[in-house]
């Protein structure tokens, strides 16, 4: 549901919203979000999904954005979950509000230059300068200020359940 | 406590399974581009999310009306600045022009005066520009910018396009102070000048002063009530022929003053008339003069 919501604010309501040529990366939010509260898993699936629908919605290449979104998620769910064979106790904590912010920051330059190597790899791109200056930095600050609202909000819909093992507990 | 190792497996497994879907359906997508399944897909996205989207966007429009409204009145603003910075350059450009303008028209009155008048004929004669104007009650006195160096010398007559006047120039008043750069001009506006002077086309001789009670009027003074005068005759200099008195006049005969413009003779008593004399030459705006170098220096 709330990749749904997401992503039809994403595509319709920022564009308008947002002056410039860019918008911000709310799923990337989203998917960051999940990881730090849900895990691994639960930031796959959800960055999967993300994606599809993003990717279904632009009539883009199905796929592309859910890989990029996916390495984004789990990047971030492996960075705050403790490791396999690490015994952690009690509750491991949640990272401080300017690492999760770091955290969205990171996540959204993965997408951004994934999404920019893919297309230059296809050969549709732009020059890299041109998507370095007017599409990933400009992105990577907008959804930057956008996480400062909206991290703490989906934190509250998506209340922290981790378990020191790094699994998530069912909701 | 550890993890479980069928955790762990779950774990890999889900993300490997979406791994491979993702490449799946890139692969799909590349094949297929917008045509069988994944084309049904996407379809299916868009008539789904579409109403979604159209809602949001007749949500969001009131805001993205007040954002343009906001943006545009800014704009507006500093637009209005622009122009009003660009309507005060084209103001000062066309003050510019139009002085430029009047330099040019002075310049052709004058062209014309050294081309038609008998009096630029007879002398040579400097061209300059006025530096600096001193009109008050006691010194009317302007300086410009030729001297000695250009063959300027005290006393050298001044003359100044006359306006309208189809005479092109008129006297403005005699060179005092000479530098080797710069010549300082009485007008024949201050009250310590006097020049002699007589109608044009007739006899009748007088001095023109200052008039006291009238700025920038002349009076024709001496001439006996028996003279006929009437306005709009031209008054000019009278010359350098002694008078009676055996003195001679300091300015050449035949550099014009001005234009009669009224008459009186009421007085019986009075001997002389009263003649007011109107100068050619307008001294609120004087830029470009001629010094007629009439004084020989040695």
């Amino acid at each position: 549901m709330a990749v749904f919501v997401l992503a039809v604010l994403q595509l319709s309501a920022m564009p308008q919203l947002i002056p410039g040529s860019v918008t911000p990366d709310l799923l990337v939010i989203l998917v960051v979000t999940i990881a730090l509260t849900r895990g691994a898993e639960a930031a796959a699936l959800t960055g999967f999904a993300a994606g599809v629908l993003l990717d279904a919605m632009l009539v883009g290449r199905l796929g592309l954005t859910s890989l990029l979104y996916m390495a984004a998620g789990l990047w971030v769910a492996y960075r705050v979950e403790p490791s396999d064979s690490v015994v952690v106790s009690p509750l491991s904590p949640m990272p401080r509000p300017a690492v999760q912010l770091l955290y969205v920051v990171v996540a959204t330059a993965i997408v951004q230059v994934g999404l920019a190597a893919a297309h230059v790899l296809l050969g549709d791109g732009y020059p890299v300068t041109y998507e370095l200056v007017n599409v990933i930095i400009p992105t990577i600050v907008e959804t930057a200020v956008l996480a400062l609202v909206l991290l703490p909000l989906l934190r509250r819909l998506f209340p922290y359940r981790m378990r020191a093992d790094g699994y998530p507990i069912a909701a | 406590m550890l993890i479980g190792k069928n955790r762990h497996l779950r774990r890999r497994a889900v993300i490997g399974l979406l791994l491979a879907a993702s490449l799946t359906l890139l692969t799909l997508s590349f094949r297929q581009g917008s045509e069988g399944a994944i084309g049904a897909i996407q379809r299916g996205a868009l008539a789904v999310t579409a109403p979604f989207s159209s809602a949001t966007t007749r949500v969001t429009k009131p805001f993205v009306d007040a954002w343009n409204w906001t943006s545009g009145l800014i704009d507006a603003r500093s637009e209005n600045a622009k122009l009003k910075d660009e309507l005060a350059r084209a103001n000062a450009a066309n003050v510019q022009l139009n002085q430029v303008n009047s330099l040019l028209t002075q310049d052709d009155r004058l062209l014309h005066f050294t081309q038609n008048s008998q009096i630029a004929a007879q002398y040579p004669f400097v061209g300059a520009s006025v530096t600096r104007q001193v009109p008050n009650a006691y010194s009317q006195t302007i300086t410009v910018n030729v001297g000695s160096s250009g063959g300027v010398a005290v006393g050298d007559p001044v003359v100044a396009p006359a306006g309208s006047s189809d005479l092109f120039a008129g006297l403005v008043g005699r060179v005092t102070t000479v530098t080797p750069n710069a010549s300082s001009v009485e007008l024949i506006l201050d009250p310590d000048t006097a020049v002699s002077a007589r109608v044009q086309g007739g006899t009748v001789r007088g001095v023109a002063v200052p008039n006291p009670g009238n700025p920038g009027v002349l009076d024709l003074q001496m001439v006996p009530q028996a003279e006929q005068v009437k306005p709009n005759q031209v008054v000019v200099t009278a010359g350098l022929q002694p008078n009676s008195q055996g003195l001679q006049a300091l300015l050449p005969a035949g550099i014009p003053i001005g234009l009669v413009t009224s008459v009186s003779q009421s007085d019986l008593n009075d001997v002389f008339k009263g003649i007011e004399v109107t100068p050619f030459v307008d001294f609120g705006s004087l830029d470009r003069v001629l010094v007629l170098k009439v004084v020989k220096t040695p």
